[in-house]
Parts: C-alpha cells; sequence; structure tokens
C-alpha cells in the first residue's frame, strides 16, 4: 500500500512540476528524465548479463533518423519520434544475428564500436546527414515550449517504466535471469536463449532511439559530435550503478540523484562538478557495490520494516 | 519401441574421441544405468542426448523423430530433461523459482500455472523451504532443486547425472525412493552413477562405458561380473 501511495505522490509531483517551477527546473527535470529513460533501458539489458556499451550509438541514430525524415521529407515531427524508435530497433535486430553471438566483454567492446561505427557512416554521408556539421531542424518539437516539451519526455519515462516492470513481472523476468544466472541451465531448461537476448536488445535499443529522437527534437539539431556523445552511455550507467542495477527503482534513483547532484554542484563550482560528481561513483562502486535501491531495499528486509516483495530482492542479489 | 534411441553417435574434443561410434536406446518406464571409469565419456553421453553438445556422427531418435539437429532447448521442450553432475542452480531465484523456470520454459505454463506446478512438484519431492534463496538451501535441497527444474518441464525422458554423489547414506535412500516413484509415471530414466550401491538398486539394466565405447551391457549383477568391465575399473592382472 505505502508502495502505491510513493508512486502515486510521485506522479502527481511530476505531473503537476510545470505549475509552480519556472523553465529552468523543468529544463533540468526534463533532461534528468532523459537520462533516467537511457539507464533503466542499460539496465533492462544488463539483466540479461549483457553489458552493453551501445546506449549512446542507439541513441544517435533514434535521433538522426526522425530529424532527417523531418527535414527531408517533411513527416510530422511527433510521428518521426516513432521513426526514431523503429529504426533503432531494426538496426539493433539486423545487427543483434551477429553481436549477440558474443559474450561478456566481447560484447560489450563491440556495441561501443558499433556506436563509433554509425557516427563515421553518418559524418561521411555528408549529402543526406549534413556530416561532421549536422543538420538543424527549422523548429524545435512544439515551437519549443517547455511545458509541452517536459510532458512528451514525461510520457516517454513513463512508457520506459512502465516497459521495465512488464518486464519483471512477466515470464520475460525468469528467462532473462536465467540466461544471466547460467546459459548452459537455461537452454537445458527451454529457454531459447538467442530469441530473449534479441528481444530484449531490440526493445532497449528502440527505447534509446526513441529517448535521442525526442531530444533532438528538444534542441532541434544533431551533430555527430554530440548526437554520439558518449554522455549518453556514461551517465546512464553511472546512474544505474549508483542507483541499483536490475531493478526499476534503482536507476531511477539515481538519475534523480546525480542529475540534481550535478546541476546543484554545477552552479556553486562551475566545472569543478565533474570531480565531485566521479568522487561520489567511485564512493557508491566501493562501499555500496549494489547501489543506494537494493542496500536500503535489503537493510529494510532484514529488520522486518517492509513486507516481503519477493521479486525485488531477487532482483538485487 | 524405444523412446529415445542414439544411432552411432560420435563426438571428439579435439583428438580426443570421448564418444566413440556409441548405439544404446532407452524404454518407457525403464532405469537405464551408465557407468564407467572417470573419462569413459558418461556425462558427455548425456550432453549429446540433452543437446547440450552437437554429434560429429550418428543420429538421435525421440518417438522415431530425427532430433540430432535439434538445440538443447528444443529437445527440452519435447521431453528430454536433465540435472547437471555439479547442480547449476539459478542463484538468484528462490528454490520454488528456480522449479518454476522448468514449467515455464519447459512445459510451456502460464505465469501463474508454473507456480502451482512448482508447488506441486516441491511436495512430490519433499522441498520445505520453497521460498529459500538457493544459497540458503542444503547439498540434498539442491539436489532436489536441480530434480524438480527437470521434472517441471513434464519430460518423457529424464537424465540423471550423478544425482546421489555428496549424499549421507539415508539422504541417497530418499532420493531413491523419489527415482523409483518416478518410475511409476512412465519416464525413461538413465542415471549416470558412482555408488554401485545405487545402480543395483535402481538400475533394470546398465550399459558399462570406457573410452566412449559400451564394453558390456545388461542387468547389473550380469555386468558386474563381467571380466572386462572388472577390467576397466581397476586395471589389468599382471
Amino acid at each position: 500500500m505505502r508502495k502505491n501511495l510513493i508512486i502515486l505522490l510521485l506522479l502527481i509531483i511530476a505531473l503537476t512540476l510545470p505549475l509552480y517551477t519556472g523553465v529552468y527546473i523543468l529544463h533540468i527535470f526534463s533532461s534528468i528524465l532523459i537520462f533516467l529513460a537511457l539507464s533503466l533501458s542499460w539496465d533492462m539489458m544488463l539483466r540479461t548479463g549483457q553489458l552493453s556499451f551501445g546506449t549512446a550509438g542507439f541513441f544517435g541514430l533514434g535521433a538522426y533518423a526522425s530529424v532527417l525524415i523531418v527535414v527531408k521529407m517533411g513527416f510530422n515531427p511527433i510521428l518521426s519520434l516513432l521513426i526514431g524508435a523503429i529504426f533503432s530497433g531494426l538496426i539493433a535486430f539486423i545487427l543483434g544475428f551477429i553481436v549477440l553471438r558474443l559474450r561478456e566483454i566481447y560484447f560489450a567492446i563491440t556495441t561501443l564500436a558499433l556506436t563509433h561505427v554509425f557516427s563515421v557512416i553518418i559524418r561521411n554521408f555528408s549529402d543526406f546527414t549534413g556530416g561532421a556539421s549536422g543538420t538543424i531542424l527549422a523548429n524545435a518539437i512544439f515551437e519549443g515550449d517547455p511545458v509541452k516539451i517536459y510532458y512528451l519526455i514525461l510520457i516517454v519515462a513513463v512508457l520506459v517504466i512502465i516497459i521495465s516492470e512488464v518486464f519483471k513481472r512477466s515470464r520475460i523476468h525468469y528467462a532473462i535471469n536465467a540466461i544471466r544466472n547460467d546459459e548452459i541451465t537455461a537452454k537445458s531448461s527451454g529457454i531459447n536463449v538467442f530469441k530473449y537476448l534479441l528481444f530484449v536488445f531490440v526493445v532497449t535499443s528502440a527505447i534509446q532511439g526513441l529517448v535521442g529522437a525526442v531530444y533532438a527534437h528538444q534542441y532541434a539539431f544533431v551533430n555527430p559530435e554530440s548526437t554520439f556523445s558518449l554522455n549518453f552511455l556514461l551517465l546512464p550507467i553511472a546512474m544505474a550503478l549508483v542507483g541499483g542495477i536490475y531493478s526499476t527503482n534503482g536507476p531511477i534513483i539515481g538519475a534523480l540523484l546525480l542529475g540534481l547532484i550535478s546541476e546543484y554542484l554545477k552552479l556553486i563550482m562551475p566545472y569543478g562538478h565533474l570531480i565531485v560528481y566521479g568522487l561520489i561513483i567511485v564512493f557508491v562502486v566501493l562501499f555500496l557495490p549494489r547501489g543506494i535501491y537494493s542496500t536500503i531495499h535489503n537493510k529494510l528486509l532484514k529488520s522486518n520494516i517492509i513486507g516481503g516483495d519477493k521479486n525485488a530482492n531477487t532482483a538485487s542479489k | 519401441m524405444p523412446i529415445l534411441q542414439a544411432n552411432n553417435i560420435l563426438r571428439k574434443f579435439g583428438g580426443l574421441v570421448a564418444v566413440n561410434d556409441l548405439s544404446f536406446s532407452m524404454e518407457k518406464g525403464e532405469i537405464l544405468g551408465i557407468i564407467g571409469p572417470n573419462g569413459a565419456g558418461k556425462t558427455t553421453v548425456i550432453n549429446l542426448m540433452a543437446g547440450t553438445l552437437g554429434v560429429n556422427k550418428g543420429t538421435i531418435e525421440f518417438k522415431d523423430e530425427d532430433i540430432t539437429k535439434n538445440a538443447a532447448y528444443i529437445r527440452n521442450r519435447k521431453g528430454i530433461a536433465r540435472t547437471f553432475q555439479i547442480v547449476r542452480p539459478l542463484e538468484n531465484f528462490t528454490a520454488i523459482e528456480n522449479i518454476m523456470v522448468g514449467a515455464l520454459f519447459g512445459k510451456g505454463d502460464k505465469l501463474n500455472e508454473a507456480r502451482s506446478s512448482a508447488q506441486n512438484i516441491c511436495n512430490l519431492l519433499n522441498i520445505k523451504n520453497v521460498n529459500k534463496h538457493v544459497d540458503e538451501l542444503t547439498v540434498l535441497e539442491l539436489k532436489k532443486v536441480e530434480l524438480g527444474r527437470a521434472l517441471a518441464a513434464d519430460p518423457e525422458v529424464l537424465f540423471l547425472d550423478e544425482i546421489m554423489a555428496g549424499l549421507t547414506s539415508d539422504e541417497t535412500w530418499e532420493l531413491i525412493d523419489i527415482v523409483k516413484s518416478l518410475q511409476k509415471k512412465d519416464i525413461a530414466i538413465s542415471v549416470v552413477e558412482h555408488i554401485m550401491k545405487v545402480v543395483k538398486e535402481l538400475t533394470d539394466r546398465v550399459i558399462v562405458l570406457n573410452k566412449g565405447q559400451i564394453i558390456a551391457q545388461g542387468p547389473y549383477e550380469e555386468v558386474s561380473e563381467n571380466k572386462e568391465v572388472i577390467a576397466a575399473y581397476l586395471g589389468e592382472e599382471e
């Protein structure tokens, strides 16, 4: 019950935020929600045991696909966001047949390399993509109205949270947890390992594509340097690690915490904030290796303050 | 008519021929013992039959269908289940969740069906700590969870790889009774065992492997007298 209350409260705050805050706060929360969605999508892939470094790559592909389809073909911007998602998902589907044969560090390195390959290809198709200088949209989405953009991003973030929870509560949870734990046991228990890996890879890449598309339309601009920036890989990973991996709540907590701290630090010590930011991540990895959410959750479980939410407990193991 | 049949299967690891031109079959309701000295290829035979490894040559037939090319997960769904010599529990799950995995994917249960199927199996195997994490379970409980996950797929053929190893005498008898009760359900069971007491007690028929080939087969009493078998286990007399 208490859990539902917290969710309801957070949702009300998120929905009413534009009523009592200014553009600056809205902008910060829009950006936090963007990273929250990326962080969750990265974590969803990690639940299969595969460490993907391709987050920035599929983010960039989605951004480019949706911007180019508007600029070159005059598509409706809202519809183009879906095109961004579909395009990233499609590329992930095709590449999945190759990269999902790889495991562990080989998978990680290959997905990182793909990010670079995407950006090189886009840089070199300069007639179509604008090359190194990128492409500019005539208008940001909703004419740049920060409230509408905030609600759009909020919808995307809530959608990703819902997908993550569906994953946790369905047979997908059992399949991907089993695969992460022991692939041979999974295979011997009737699990089509490749099918599940491909499914999660495509879904998470499509999410990253969608988020990239929204981000590009928020700023009305894409270029290889900034759109494929490793910030869209490293920050989501840091957020998930700080908050707690293998859960929905972990990346949410991590994104809110790191997002707010970095904004605050930017104000009190411009550029110095990155040092403190790094120190926080080092501290969490050293002293709370399961992340904040899992550590607190397990403590509470042990002292019986909260009831047996078995799934969450399982996830933190 | 045999339910599962291996025809001249062969498997090499580099230069080593682990299983060499081996043929055998399993019948419904029969417990087949697979014995042999260390390195004879017993576990490899299970790996080949369950699809964990592929064969280099030969064919495998299940209910008259050629399943040689089927992946492990397809064979499991068709009705071939196995346990592992060194138990491989899914460590981020509880006991019952481990068994649910077998029901969900091996049998194709829905989520709510899987929980009740798994609970039934826990009752059958007398697993009490169903909600404990596997790292809190005893060796016997782990073996039962391993067996439970295999059984949850509702198999017609079951391979048990040294399931009694590391158990006390009482625990061994408990598991022997459980395996015998499975035989009554018309499951074809194959046990790889080093404990001869278990082989003698459980099996209807035994095949003896040495260097990947069958050197003797028949009822345990007969095979245990066989000179070649004794030589394989103890070495030739001077």
